[in-house]
């Protein structure tokens, strides 16, 4: 092989140069970012669960059709455009090139079967609801997709930014229970393994469509306690936390090594009054005193640390359909007395209420409802809270059993106000404790209304409508707090997704 | 003695069969696991059909009867939360929690014995009370209280050992002295105990009256008489150490069947709640047969009960 | 659990009156009894004890350090999350650990000791069962029980009191049993079972009167242990409603702001701690006082 001179010299130089280019790839290490979110992913299988911590694990190694970004517009991202083309059929057009991890190519037909897996009845997929607008979903080339709602929609169906696309092929070959552990994706970062409640490796996928993402390798190790998780943040175990208690914040903004990171989720935190049960809470004027009577900002900046942005109404402000011209109740006590005594309670005397919480589900629950009750008692009133553990709470919940106040939280990611003015005040949704035909009948027509004028002209009378009936105390809308390492450079998102992608470190 | 080991046996598994009605029966009066599974946001219909789809309306005694009869056939089903089986994925976090356990058991019994030897032999002397004191607060403090004041102190502070995940010894460290402090506080209190009763006995004084040293006296003679209940009772705290490492394991992050447990419980995840208990019944039931037997075979008058 | 060994032999001589109470007021024993007359004294006096209302907030103090650290001097051990008073609170969670320890050990010694007397005079297959279900019990995760109770019961005092009990009864049969047992074939005891005596009458009269002291010890811990769990129960979410103040409560709320807040977890801790060594010394010393071989 190496007779002739020419060649040996070529081998040489062939082998130099290539020792040399090892020798620089070998120079640079390879990054990785530790996450620690408080509880495991409990599945791979992207198309089942909805809990967030699941799907933050989802989003990195599944792509969607579309995405947000971090303000909250929609930009294309498997899909590059979109249309509604007739009043209950939207078309995507797919892009061109895209491969899941074994090289298969993602196609139409791999869109319709997710959404089909979803829909399944006998699958049990808790995302159904995202999908239960779609009649159907039609394929008539390899790279257009066509949603074919029942009715004609005002909104984009489907909640295309956060329907994980599958491998239809790779699903068929290996079966459904396959996936909780053995994913296929198109996504930019790999599966490599995963040992439960302890960690879980994924590794930056080359060949992704939009590019080779910056971090090399993504851990995701779980920590329940939240003390643990700001302690391992400070040792340098994790380099991002979610869920920080606000009283942390100064300790990890001043830290060395830490800093905070933090977003206005899309939860919204209120009290609601149960009037479909007896007592003084079908009152209107008894609603809006204890709209007066609590003290929002005072809430706000105490119980957590200034972490939370004031609403007027259910929906936040970066949603279609919000209204500023919905006041706020100043916190005003002696109004709050005078309206109770025109409803027949001068002082407060004779009103006695149980405010129901549950205990660990929002940041500061238990704290808030503590607060809450104690202000509202300083109008007379004897305000005591109920508090229980969540799976318990939601048990009495859906049965409607909390009364006469029950707090919750709402987080919806549709970033549009019918799905949070339906599900929560129309009479015939299952846990709405409101019933006010004339606001039925207006959410209803905003629903199918088509013309953007007009539909936010109907969400604003309904909006002043629930201003004026207050069948809730409208709380705030929550600001996540996340702590990370100070080499890693990324901005939270609203929808409290962790996009590896979106990551980077420094050196 | 084969009779006895016979109405031991039975008993055994009366006992896993009353555990696994319990169970069946408190899970069932906690409430319906389809509200609780699916989202807030779903329709009657959409919980309808999961509940069907898991054979949750299906009368009840149905149910317990196919629960009992899949579970002697380790079968619990699959996890409502996971999708995977049951059975599988209690037994997969087995050997974390046994590792947890079993150091936290041996940090417990080479400190405890020592310590309440010494204050027996030192009975009423500072050290007898200093111990006694120790142990008293070994016993008294939360345990999730003590965890979160070795994270901070030697985790964070002095960066002496990692603050959670399972990894090599240094992991370890801060897990077991949390979980096994209660332990060794009770282990020392009944060795002091013990040992008092044995050194205060007819058979010491005479061994003392024949010269024995007393170094020889304690550890051979006293010690000798005095392990059996200290074994016993080795024995029964794992049981307990099992059960408490599910605040250990949560503030820990310790991949261990406490922690699934809690989450299962929380989440209603039938089969997960019924396999967990079901093995962890099985392991306390084996446990409890191996000592009363051991107990039986060493003391001969209580197998005549 | 505890063992025999740590209990006094049952129906040995009990000591005399004047041997009795010497043996009691050793200075162990005694400092004992005064912490737990403290804690007493807190839990009927709270009204007029606690400088504060426990539940009264005051958001713009929340947080505060103690007096004497630099806080606002009417908070003497500084205030918690919502501004209210460490150290009220702690008073009137005194009545509350004093409630739920006094009528736990009632429930639990209760329910032990009838079944213990039973399963260790009787025998046989009664004896075989109260120790299965006993078992049962044993094996049954507290966790699962708990969140049983309070989903069927709502959370409240009452409902952390029964699951508290429940499990409580345990704690009692198997050393119950085995005093009996040994005590069933002495002399005294087939004396009267010759006189004719009913069973339930020998259990009442013969055996009872000598396992008091195993059981007056055993209680004593009990109420300690119980304390500890109506913590655990608070920090799983589980526990009594926090209008009620009670030092398990605020230790798990405490828990958070161990680096920021530390005295908010820290007195209810030693609150908590002190009282279980009061009781297990003077336990002890009761213990040491109606045991025969001490003297």
């Amino acid at each position: 092989m190496f007779e002739r001179p020419l060649s040996r010299l070529a081998a040489s130089a062939f082998l130099t140069a290539a020792l040399t280019l090892g020798a620089a790839t070998a120079a640079v290490a390879d990054s990785t970012v530790t996450i620690s979110q408080g509880v495991d992913p409990v599945t791979m299988d992207p198309l089942k669960r909805t809990i967030t911590p699941t799907q933050n694990v989802s989003l990195n190694m599944f792509d969607t059709l579309l995405r947000h970004d971090r303000e909250g517009r929609l930009v294309p991202w498997l899909a590059t455009s979109w249309k509604q083309v007739a009043p209950t059929v939207w078309e995507f057009h797919l892009r061109r090139g895209v491969r899941f991890w074994n090289g298969d190519p993602l196609t139409s037909a791999d869109v319709k079967f997710s959404v089909e897996k979803i829909k399944d009845p006998a699958e049990g997929s808790e995302q159904a609801p995202r999908v239960n607008t779609i009649a159907r979903v039609e394929t008539p080339d390899p790279y257009t997709v066509r949603y074919v709602t029942f009715k004609p929609t005002a909104t984009i169906p489907g909640y295309p930014w956060v329907v994980s696309i599958v491998d239809a092929k790779y699903w068929r070959a290996h079966g459904n229970d396959y996936q909780a552990e053995h994913p296929m994706g198109s996504g930019p970062y790999v599966f490599r393994s995963w040992r439960k409640d302890d960690e879980l490796d994924l590794d930056a996928n080359r060949g992704w469509w939009h590019g080779k993402p910056p971090i090399d390798h993504a851990i995701f190790r779980p920590i329940p306690e939240a003390a643990s998780r700001v302690a391992a943040l400070r040792t340098g175990e994790t380099d991002l936390i979610t869920n920080v208690p606000p009283q942390y914040e100064a300790q990890l903004r001043g830290g060395r090594t830490t800093k905070i990171e933090s977003a206005r989720s899309v939860r919204v935190l209120f009290v609601a009054f149960n009037t479909l049960a007896p007592g003084p809470q079908r009152n209107p004027l008894v609603r809006r005193a204890f709209n007066y009577a609590v003290d929002v900002p005072a809430l706000i900046a105490t119980v957590l640390g200034g972490h939370a942005f004031r609403t007027a109404t259910p929906v936040p402000p970066n949603f279609t359909g919000f209204s500023s011209k919905i006041p706020f109740y100043q916190h005003d006590l002696d109004k709050a007395k005078a309206l109770l005594a025109r409803a027949g309670y001068p002082n407060g005397k004779g009103l006695e209420l149980v405010l129901n919480a549950p205990v660990g589900r929002y940041n500061r629950d238990k704290e808030l409802a503590e607060a809450i009750a104690g202000q509202l008692s300083a109008t007379g009133a004897k305000v005591t809270t109920r508090t229980m553990e969540w799976t318990s709470y939601v048990n009495e919940t859906s049965r409607r059993a909390l009364a006469p106040l029950y707090m919750l939280g709402w987080g919806d990611n549709s970033y549009d106000a019918d799905n949070t003015l339906t599900s929560l005040f129309e009479s015939s949704a299952r846990l709405s404790t409101y019933a006010n035909p004339a606001y039925d009948k207006l959410v209803d027509a905003a629903r199918y209304e088509t013309d953007p004028g007009k539909r936010q002209a109907l969400y604003d009378r309904a909006l002043t409508i629930l201003h004026d009936d207050a069948p809730w105390i409208f709380l705030f809308q929550y600001e996540d707090l996340y702590g990370t390492s100070q080499r890693l450079h990324w901005r939270a998102r609203a929808d409290e997704g962790l996009a590896v992608d979106e990551m980077s470190l420094a050196n | 003695m084969s009779a006895f080991f016979l109405r031991r046996i039975v008993g055994a598994f009366g006992v896993l069969a009353g555990v696994a009605v319990v169970v069946f029966v408190v899970l069932h009066l906690t409430g319906d696991p389809a509200t609780v599974m699916m989202p807030l946001e779903s329709t009657q219909a959409e919980i309808a059909a999961f509940r069907h789809a898991q054979g949750f309306d299906r009368p009840l005694w149905v149910q317990f009867a196919s629960f009992a009869w899949n579970g002697l056939h380790g079968d619990f089903g699959l996890s409502l939360r996971h999708g995977e089986p049951a059975l599988g994925l209690a037994l997969e976090r087995v050997p974390a929690s046994a590792e947890l356990a079993l150091s936290a058991l041996a940090l417990a019994v080479l400190l405890a014995v020592p310590a309440g030897v010494l204050a027996a032999v030192k009975r009423g002397s500072s050290l007898d009370l200093a111990a006694r004191v120790l142990a008293l607060l070994g016993q008294s403090t939360p345990v999730y209280w003590l965890g979160i004041m070795l994270i901070l102190i030697f985790g964070v502070q002095l960066g002496w050992f990692p603050v959670s995940g399972i990894g090599g010894w240094r992991h370890l460290v801060l897990p077991a002295i949390t979980l096994g402090a209660f332990t060794t506080a009770r282990l020392m209190r009944l060795t002091r105990g013990s040992m008092l009763d044995v050194l205060h006995s007819d058979y010491l004084r005479t061994a003392r009256a024949k010269g024995v040293g007393a170094l020889r006296l304690v550890w051979h003679h006293a010690l000798r008489n005095a392990w059996l209940p200290i074994v016993t009772a080795i024995g029964i705290e794992l049981g307990t150490l099992l059960s408490q490492a599910i605040i250990t394991e949560t503030i820990f992050a310790w991949p261990g069947i406490g922690r699934l447990a809690y989450q299962a419980v929380l989440d209603r995840d039938y089969p997960v709640v019924e396999a967990v208990v079901i093995l962890g019944a099985a392991s306390f039931v084996l446990i409890n047969l191996a000592v009363d037997l051991t107990y039986a075979a060493l003391d001969p008058r209580i197998r005549y009960e | 659990m505890i063992a025999a060994a740590e209990l006094p032999v049952p129906g040995a001589d009990a000591p005399s009156r004047r041997a009795f109470v010497r043996l009691l007021a050793t200075p162990a024993t005694l400092g004992g009894g005064l912490i737990v007359a403290l804690v007493a004294l807190c839990a009927v006096f709270a009204p007029w004890l606690a400088p504060h209302d426990p539940n009264a907030q005051n958001l713009a103090l929340a947080a505060k350090p103690p007096a004497w650290l630099g806080g606002d001097g009417a908070y003497l051990l500084g205030t918690d999350h919502l501004g209210r008073d460490v150290l009220s609170r702690i008073v009137w969670g005194a009545r509350v650990a004093t409630i739920v320890g006094v009528s736990v050990v009632l429930i639990g010694c209760t329910l032990g000791v009838t079944l213990g007397m039973i399963a260790g005079y009787a025998g046989g297959w009664l004896d075989d069962v109260i120790a299965r279900v006993a078992d049962v019990q044993l094996a049954f995760p507290f966790i699962l029980l708990a969140i049983a109770v309070v989903g069927v019961l709502g959370p409240s005092l009452w409902t952390v009191i029964l699951t508290l009990g429940v499990t409580s009864w345990v704690q009692y049969v198997r050393i119950v049993r085995a005093e009996t047992l040994s005590l069933r074939d002495r002399d005294f005891v087939q004396a009267a079972v010759a006189g004719g005596a009913s069973r339930a009458r020998i259990l009442r009269r013969h055996i009872l009167p000598n396992i008091t002291s195993a059981i007056t010890v055993l209680a004593t811990f009990e109420v300690a242990r119980t304390i500890i769990l109506e913590s655990a129960l608070s920090y799983l979410g589980l526990g009594v409603p926090s209008t009620v103040p009670t030092w398990g409560t605020m230790l798990a709320d405490g828990r958070q702001y161990l680096d920021t807040a530390w005295w908010m977890g820290t007195f209810p801790g030693l609150a908590v701690a002190l009282t279980v060594l009061g009781i297990n010394l003077f336990g002890d010393g009761l213990r040491d006082a109606l045991d025969p071989r001490s003297r």
